[in-house]
């Protein structure tokens, strides 16, 4: 892939599919990419040594958004992004850590072009047990998840709403991501 | 279990605020600066990451009945579609007058067949000059006598069985 002529900030995406101005999802999910491209740099250095692998990953992680991304709810729009660049830094670690020339030759390309069905497989088994978890949460937990991730309202928000202190929203919130993390490792 | 425990609840927290967008500008360039340097904190927001993408992607999927209108469109038009097909079927094949596994009698062999009930009826003993198209046949020049294939003959006889000869012994 062509190295970003911007590493650090303002990533220039020429070549790439123009997203529609006219169709405000897209808008909205490009918005949320700027916003996310220097903590997604950030995070990808922690795992990539080379600032083009980093350039590589973030142009895959775009492309991913047009194509697959828009049903994503706006809460989660930038987990989703940061999943995807773990996903494809992983895949692209792999591929360079390989010293099988004949598993470099002919598994890791296609691995690459093929991986996306078995990323949707893993996508919907993973939905499915958070799903089940989900409703194993103690009520209040699942009040704050749902007002957060459904209805998209801020913590702060959330706490007038419930007439809570907003500690305790974060606290509920935190806890029912560490069950739900918990259940599903649990499952792996 | 997961190791995550060794990164505190502050930072997991910041975690999830920065996930869910709401650090302000000085606090996500700090928490990106710590992203960048710690492994911990990045896999502590991988690990909130996945649980956060999963909950808002299958929350969408179990909430946009109306988005998912096609496929429920295809699926409820689907027991028609396979109707629709069975009676088209039924009509091509009321149409043609015969039923899958019995060969279908060609202009051809009809023509043939007519000739060779003619000739019966002559009793003339010659070899038929009959004015067909040989490329519709196998053999460059047609012989009667040495035609592999009777179905012509089958078909004279079922059309007109009273007018041949002995023609119930030739049966089997």
């Amino acid at each position: 892939m062509s190295e970003l002529p911007e590493p650090d900030r303002d990533l220039e995406l020429d070549g790439f599919t123009p997203i529609n101005p006219e169709n405000s999802a897209q808008q909205e999910w490009r918005k949320v990419f700027d916003e996310a491209v220097p903590g997604l740099r950030a995070f990808l250095r922690s795992r990539l040594a080379q600032t083009s692998d980093v350039d590589d990953c973030i142009q895959v992680v775009y492309i991913k958004m047009v194509e697959s991304g828009l049903d994503v709810k706006p809460a989660a729009r930038r987990a989703w992004l940061f999943r995807v660049a773990a996903n494809e830094s992983a895949k692209l670690w792999r591929k360079k850590a390989s010293t099988n020339r004949m598993l470099e030759k002919h598994g890791a390309d296609d691995e690459l072009v093929n991986s996306d069905p078995a990323d949707r497989v893993i996508l919907n088994e993973t939905t499915t047990q958070l799903h089940q978890a989900l409703n194993e949460l103690p009520e209040d937990w699942r009040e704050v998840v749902h007002l957060r991730i459904v209805e998209n309202l801020t913590f702060q928000k959330i706490a007038d709403q419930l007439d809570i202190p907003l500690g305790t929203a974060l606290t509920r919130m935190r806890r029912a991501l560490e069950r739900l993390r918990d259940e599903l490792e649990q499952s792996d | 279990m997961s190791d995550h425990s060794v990164v505190s609840n502050v930072h997991k927290e910041m975690c999830m605020r920065y996930l869910l967008g709401e650090l302000d500008a000085a606090e996500s360039a700090n928490f990106e600066m710590d992203l960048q340097a710690s492994s911990q904190l990045s896999d502590e927001l991988l690990r909130q990451a996945d649980v956060i993408a999963g909950l808002g992607t299958e929350v969408s999927h179990c909430s946009i009945p109306a988005e998912m209108a096609p496929a429920s469109h295809a699926r409820f038009l689907a027991p028609f579609m396979v109707i629709a097909a069975s009676l088209l079927l039924v009509f091509v094949f009321s149409r043609s007058g015969g039923t899958p596994g019995v060969a279908k009698t060609t202009s051809e062999e009809l023509l043939i067949a007519k000739a060779w009930v003619a000739q019966r009826h002559e009793d003339t003993s010659g070899e038929l000059n009959l004015d067909l198209d040989d490329s519709s046949f196998g053999e460059p020049t047609i012989a009667l006598d040495n035609e592999d294939t009777l179905s012509w003959m089958f078909v004279a006889v079922a059309s007109n069985p009273e007018d041949l000869d002995g023609g119930d012994s030739n049966d089997g």
